[in-house]
């Protein structure tokens, strides 16, 4: 090991996990592309819609390539051990996250169903509050939360987030 | 250890990458994943690291699982001599190397059952995963090994590393600190949510040392074994954990958190000088 600093405490959402995945500097201009396109993205040009789950995309601004919308359905994920799969579906508006609606949670068993029935809403708050990349993963994860990185991942990549 | 600020929430599109290299499986009971972050790698030669290192995956759990009667660990543990392959006496010797750095709070021979190797072989096998994963010409990558993981160049030129959350002992949804990991192992032992427990080589029982340890340092086995000590021994095995230099960690200790080494830029704590 060469160096390794911490790079901050506290609690951080989990959820920034999920968003981690490569902060590029040439994506700040889409940052500020962003900020500008608040309009709702009820009607307009399909131009930015994706294939497969997309049902009401529509991008707000062919100017941006950041602003997409429309409700994406990620992977139904197995969280291993039998204890069941997550499937999430998003809601994007001028690319950011403004609904999350689990499909599927984990309930095989007693246990499972009692550990998605508090993670998940928290997941999904945190998801939509924070949607914050400041981690690359997590030691001592968890399955629930690894299942819902996952499938929120692959929705925002139907998406193009 | 030093505070920082949270870091501040930034716009979706700012995160996302246009190019997201992610693969996964399920083995051993827990999910292995590899993430790329090379900036100029090719999806096939992703491909090709991914089914060498599922193709070890596999291989590493039909030898070391516990839980399969005809793994060589299962053998081994039924007592007798046996002439075991390279890689397994490299296990071996681990094993006893870890027993004399954690003073025996790390002891795979006091496991029920017999010798039981698992709390240095999913560290051992992220390390060994990323060397394949280096053989096949990527740099920048994690290879997560159910929360022990290999850190390898940087997520992001931006970055020296990777930002590594440890996972909050107390609430599975958060994270208690992060950690900039650079081309270094990252364990963390702990009671899961699931109720797995760490068992004190002392007493037989579940350990009650610590909560949670969590362990960085330049080998995964090591990582992963010292991090399991260091669950057993609590805040006491700073004693031996203090002669590591270049070793870090984060250790939960009933309502006492502490964090030693050059990972957290803070010095051993005072009881660790005593040695």
């Amino acid at each position: 090991m060469k160096r390794a600093v911490i790079v901050g405490t506290g609690t951080v959402a989990g959820i920034a996990a999920v968003l981690a995945l490569n902060p590029d500097p040439a994506s700040q201009t889409a940052s500020a592309a962003t900020t500008k396109s608040s309009t709702s993205a009820s009607s307009g040009s399909s131009a930015g819609s994706s294939s497969g789950s997309s049902s009401s995309g529509s991008s707000s601004a062919g100017s941006s390539s950041s602003g997409a919308s429309g409700t994406y359905t990620g992977d139904a994920v197995d969280i291993g051990r039998g204890y069941g799969t997550i499937q999430l579906e998003v809601t994007v508006e001028s690319g950011r996250i403004v609904d999350i609606q689990a499909l599927a949670v984990p309930e095989n068993d007693h246990r499972s169903a009692e550990i998605s029935s508090y993670s998940v809403p928290q997941l999904i708050q945190q998801a939509l509050d924070v949607q914050s990349a400041q981690i690359s993963g997590i030691s001592g994860a968890t399955y629930t939360s690894y299942g819902f990185a996952q499938s929120l991942t692959s929705a925002l990549q139907q998406a193009g987030l | 250890m030093t505070a920082m600020a949270e870091p501040a929430p930034a716009s979706l599109a700012s995160l996302l990458p246009g190019r997201v290299h992610t693969r996964r499986e399920h083995v051993w009971g827990t999910v292995v994943s590899l993430d790329v972050r090379d900036a100029d790698a090719p999806e096939h030669a992703v491909d090709a690291a991914w089914e060498s290192v599922r193709a070890e995956l596999h291989r590493i759990d039909a030898v070391y699982s516990t839980f399969r009667d005809d793994s060589v660990v299962s053998r081994l543990r039924r007592g007798g001599q046996h002439l075991v392959a390279d890689d397994v006496a490299e296990v071996v010797d681990r094993c006893l190397e870890a027993r004399r750095l954690t003073e025996g709070s790390f002891d795979p021979w006091c496991a029920p059952g017999g010798f039981d190797p698992s709390g240095l072989v999913k560290g051992w096998a992220a390390d060994r995963c990323a060397d394949i994963v280096r053989m096949h010409g990527l740099r920048s990558f994690t290879l997560d090994a159910g929360g022990d993981l290999a850190c390898r160049g940087a997520a992001s030129p931006d970055h020296a590393g990777w930002p590594i959350g440890i996972s909050h002992p107390d609430d599975p949804m958060q994270v208690a600190a992060v950690v900039e990991v650079v081309d270094a192992a990252i364990a963390t032992s702990g009671f899961s949510q699931r109720g797995e427990h760490v068992l004190d080589p002392g007493s037989g029982g579940a350990a009650r040392g610590a909560r949670q340890a969590t362990v960085i340092g330049p080998d995964g086995a090591l990582a992963d074994a010292l991090a399991t000590g260091l669950m057993v021994a609590g805040v006491d095995g700073a004693r031996w954990f203090s002669a590591l230099p270049g070793w870090s960690a984060y250790v939960v200790d009933g309502g006492l958190t502490t964090a030693w080494g050059p990972a957290f830029e803070t010095s051993m704590p005072e009881g660790a000088k005593e040695r």
